[in-house]
């Protein structure tokens, strides 16, 4: 016991975990930034070793309060702040091993108690006939890491041995036909609940598919399930229940019945409930192989599927096993037998029953008018508990807090008519580290204002010293304070000049423009000024629109001035660059843009030459992500889509809405809107 | 133009002056310093009357009151602050430099946030969370002391070399002098800097429902409180107390403060040109300075080391 406290009250030691705290971070946002943040949390901030380097510096902060006699009335606001990092540390504990989460999906209209894990488990039943057991283990596969394991059982004295022959990323399953270990496979989609899969049937093989565990074989020796034989390059079905089909070539479709054994064609969809299958193709004599589609380590696409191919081993009777699987899908089961071993297996996340639903009423989607970007999107759900029920809206910011569950808006299905929701439960860690943060605040702020800490103690003696003071701080921190000025405009394209010189719209004018009153988008009346200062903030990032010609005189136009000339020439404003862009954040992809040096483009050149918005894809994907997977190229290009749409919605008039519309019952309702057409023969002579 | 740009440098800079004026008042009674202070305190009240009055303007304009939306607020905690500063400013000679400080980094945040206002009223509102705007508030608020000690830190290495025999005695004071200051501002710093990356997991929270996701911005500022933390305790092992020690180090973790501001949105998250193997770019400025740093650090090394060695002689 001795021994131990010398050894966490040892300040170096104190020093070296710290160190090591922080060099392993440093190294793991690195690390997040080459080989993807999977990679990251495998090695660094999901390993043990740094665990144990937080539950070290936990034990170093208790050791040293002893040492250091902290446990002094004077000394209380110290040791109130380092006590709290022990609590931080608790509380980041109980969140690790106690909270659980993961993404819920919702269709419109549907509810769901369910939420799909974000941890990821190999899922085994091995039976014998007679006994039957199940194994479990939560493992994470990357591209980076030593993804090996093995897991170890037996059955009635039978040795049962499951470990890893290959992990690919992003792998596309390969037919090789006639191979050398080739055997007669039948290629399908399949579809059920929450997605979409291929799979392999090999001869025998039998597959669980979705919630619902519709089980689909190929020469299956199983009764009762759907099973497709093959006779000379025939196929014949046989199912439970009736089955519709749908051709595909020609557009027909019908209706097959069940429990006999019916002729069956390829590239064709059969459906029943909420499980259909197409069988792609046939292969006599084929073995799969797994292509990785990703280039390079970080490339881990989270879009696409991911492989692990196992051993499983009976005895010594090896089998593979090859499962595909995604992040954020349930998985299929797969089963296949070894020996005289029956095996069902998946790998993937795992369903989390919540004890309320969550219905959703309708996902809202809105985009800019004129324009495929999204400018928002919100679910309206509403919770059913028993008799309770409460309707709530779910949109970026607005978490829903329910039974210790938050729901918040992740993202949403590309036909618009499903929701996302990142679901996560930590009631207990989170309050244990606010309590942490509380307390560290209260031990900080007395530490600095309090009586006698060693920061009071320094101020002493300081003031012991009795010296004057070196003036020449004084001096050095004047000239801190200056600023640096935005660099020079230059590079004008004549035309351009020649444009914004007829631009120029009198200033008395423009002023009188400014008075009118208008309705914003939020239904509130504002004079235009108001809305043009706003409105060239947003698109050009200052208040003043400046161009610089080539004879370096600066054309200056304010806010008004702008806003009257863009509802008047739109085509003119069209060719200006007055839209802001950060071409550096940009990287390759704005390079062909042309951007002028000060940061500007202008909107006819975000649209190339067939007349497509360049960033329109750019955005969409960029609209998709969590806010917290955007990176800085993805921002930027939600910001030049805004104000691309802002702008060109000012070309539309759609911002002057002069007379209010009261038979709108929208109180943002559009009203009458003025098209400055009748306007424009006076002012362009100014 | 937008009078709380104004404000925020006035602040700002009004912010800064005053803490340096409060380290050296700890040590020098001057004539001088006192009435400059004085003069300081007066300004910083006609600037916040200036504030109010604008406050007051705009309530009467808008005929609502001014916390309505987010830059709002955030002008209105700005002004609250700033009349907390005002009001404990006898109490502690720290509080209205720091409140000042504080008050001209939301002002900052604020006129960032004017600069790209809302127009589309459904924009993903991510960024106008109050939590955002206060956890970056106090973030920045942090770097004027940190900054402060790695200046305080490098004059104390300078002084370390120019030290002669003649002028060791004074030298030495003020070495000691300005090792304490740096301790103390690098103290508030440290304090401020915790508790806003703390805020920063409020944040988060209420953002997307969990506090803390290892995001590269916030695990950087928390590996900045860690190297901070590691030079204010370096003293507690002997062979790394020293004066010389705590300056040069206290230069040094200012890059961590570099990092996380500036390199971070550069390197780490995700700037496509970048990423994947290419060179990474550093700006020439910081190669000069580091390799500045790193020629005054060692020769106030062994300038040091033969001091103390004629010492033992
Ligand atoms: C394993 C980690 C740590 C240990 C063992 C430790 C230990 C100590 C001890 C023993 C003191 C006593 C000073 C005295 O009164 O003589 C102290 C002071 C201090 N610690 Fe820590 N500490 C640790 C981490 C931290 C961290 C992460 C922070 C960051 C916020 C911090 C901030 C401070 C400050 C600011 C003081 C000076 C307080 C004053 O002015 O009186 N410490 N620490």
């Amino acid at each position: 016991m001795k021994s131990i406290y010398r050894f966490f009250s040892s300040s170096t030691l104190a020093l070296l975990l710290l160190l090591i705290f922080a060099v392993a971070m440093a190294t793991a946002t690195f690390m997040e930034n080459d080989y993807g943040t999977d990679t990251a949390w495998i090695k660094i901030y999901d390993a043990l070793w740094f665990e144990l380097v937080m539950v070290g510096l936990a034990l170093c902060f208790l050791a040293n309060t002893f040492k250091y006699n902290l446990w002094r009335k004077e000394k209380w606001a110290v040791l109130l702040f380092h006590l709290s990092f022990i609590i931080i540390i608790i509380g980041a504990g109980i969140t690790r091993y106690d909270s659980y989460g993961g993404i819920m999906r919702i269709r419109e209209g549907q509810s769901s108690s369910t939420i799909i894990s974000d941890k990821n488990y190999l899922q085994v039943h091995i039976s014998n006939g007679n006994k039957t057991i199940h194994l479990q283990k939560k493992k994470e596969f990357s591209p980076l890491n030593d993804n090996n394991f093995t897991i170890k059982a037996d059955l009635e004295d039978v040795p049962i041995e499951i470990s890893l022959k290959e992990f690919v990323a992003d792998a596309l399953p390969e037919i090789v036909d006639n191979s050398e270990n080739g055997m007669p496979l039948l290629q399908m989609v399949v579809t059920s609940g929450n997605g979409r899969e291929t799979l392999f049937l090999n001869k025998g093989e039998v597959e669980v598919i979705g919630p619902e565990k519709h089980k689909v074989g190929f020469e299956a020796q199983e009764e009762g399930i759907i099973n497709i034989t093959e006779k000379n390059g025939e196929f014949k079905v046989w199912a439970p229940h009736q089955l519709d089909f749908f051709i595909m070539a020609d557009q027909k479709a019908g209706v097959i019945q069940g429990d006999s054994l019916q002729p069956m064609s390829l590239r064709t969809l059969y459906r029943h409930g909420d499980l259909s299958f197409v069988p792609l193709s046939y292969h006599e004599n084929a073995s799969i192989e797994l292509i990785s589609t990703s280039e390079k380590p970080k490339d881990n696409d989270p879009t696409k599927d991911d492989a692990v191919v196992l051993n499983v081993k009976v005895g010594d009777k090896t089998e593979e096993l090859m499962i595909l699987y995604r992040k954020g899908f349930l998985p299929t089961t797969h089963e296949t037998s070894v020996g005289d071993m029956n095996f069902s297996i998946s790998y993937g996340a795992m369903p989390i029953e919540i004890p309320f639903e969550v219905k959703l009423n309708e996902f809202q989607l809105e985009r800019y008018p004129g324009s495929e970007s999204p400018s928002s999107y919100a679910s309206e759900v509403m919770i059913i508990d028993g008799d309770t029920k409460m309707p709530f809206r779910i949109y970026m910011n607005n978490v829903l807090d329910y039974g210790g569950f938050r729901f918040y808006q992740a993202s949403y299905d590309t036909d618009e008519k499903g929701t996302l929701l990142a679901v996560n439960h930590d009631v207990l860690g989170t309050a244990t580290t606010y309590i942490g943060y509380f307390l560290m605040m209260i031990g900080m702020f007395f530490t600095l204002f309090g009586k006698r800490t060693r920061f009071t103690a320094i101020s002493k003696s300081l003031k012991k010293i009795k010296q004057r003071a070196p003036l020449l701080l004084l001096a050095l921190f004047s000239s801190l304070a200056s600023f640096a000025q935005a660099p020079m405009q230059k590079d004008s394209i004549p035309s351009v000049t020649e444009l914004i010189i007829n631009e120029v719209v009198h200033k008395q004018h423009s002023n009188l423009f400014g008075r009118i009153l208008v309705q914003d988008v939020d239904g509130r009346i504002k004079p235009i000024n108001t809305l043009s200062s706003e409105f060239l903030r947003k698109i050009y990032g200052k208040t003043t629109f400046k161009y610089k010609t080539e004879e370096g005189k600066v054309i200056a136009l304010d806010a008004d001035q702008v806003f009257l000339a863009m509802h008047v020439s739109h085509g003119a404003w069209q060719k200006i660059p007055v839209i802001k862009i950060e071409a550096i954040k940009g990287g390759d992809f704005f390079k062909p843009l042309k951007i002028t040096d000060d940061g500007y483009i202008s909107f006819d050149h975000l649209i190339n030459p067939d007349g497509d918005y360049v960033l329109a894809k750019m955005a969409e994907d960029a609209h998709a992500k969590k806010p917290a997977e955007q990176n800085e190229f993805d921002k930027e290009v939600i910001k030049v889509d805004e104000r691309f749409n802002i702008l060109f919605n000012i070309f539309s008039g759609n911002y002057l809405t002069i007379f209010p519309n009261s038979l709108d019952e929208s109180d943002n309702g559009l009203a009458i809107t003025i098209t400055l057409t009748t306007f424009r023969k006076k002012t362009v002579n100014l | 133009m937008n009078l709380n740009f104004w404000l925020f440098q006035t602040f700002f800079t009004i912010g800064l002056i005053m803490l340096v004026l409060a380290l050296s008042k700890i040590f020098v009674q001057k004539r001088f310093i006192n009435s400059l202070w004085n003069i300081l305190v007066i300004i910083s009240l006609i600037s916040f009357l200036i504030f109010t009055g604008n406050i007051l303007l705009r309530w009467y304009i808008a005929q609502h009151p001014p916390w309505s939306n987010g830059y709002e607020m955030m002008v209105f905690v700005a002004w609250v602050l700033m009349l907390c500063g005002l009001m404990t400013f006898r109490k502690s000679d720290f509080s209205l430099p720091l409140a000042t400080l504080f008050t001209g980094s939301l002002l900052l945040v604020s006129y960032l946030d004017w600069l790209n206002p809302e127009i589309t009223n459904l924009m993903p509102v991510l960024k106008s969370s109050f939590w955002l705007k206060v956890h970056v508030a106090t973030i920045v608020s942090s770097y004027a002391p940190l900054a402060l000690s790695a200046v305080l830190g490098f004059m104390a290495l300078i002084l370390m070399i120019i030290k002669t025999k003649s002028s060791a005695e004074i030298i030495d004071i003020r070495i000691k002098e300005l090792t304490y200051i740096n301790e103390i501002s690098m103290t508030i710093g440290l304090f401020v800097l915790t508790v806003g990356t703390f805020l920063g997991g409020v944040w988060a929270n209420e953002s997307w429902g969990r506090y803390w996701a290892w995001d590269p911005k916030e695990t950087w500022a928390l590996i900045s409180i860690i190297i901070y933390a590691i030079v204010l305790h370096l003293r507690l092992v002997p062979a790394l107390n020293s004066r010389f020690t705590m300056n040069f180090a206290s230069v040094l973790a200012f890059g961590s403060i570099i990092m996380t501001s500036f390199g971070v949105n550069y390197y780490l998250t995700g700037l496509h040109s970048y990423a994947a193997g290419d060179p990474i770019p550093i700006p020439k400025f910081i190669y000069v300075i580091t390799a500045i740093v790193i020629i005054v650090g060692v020769i106030a090394f062994f300038r040091v080391r033969k001091a103390k060695k004629k010492v033992l002689k």
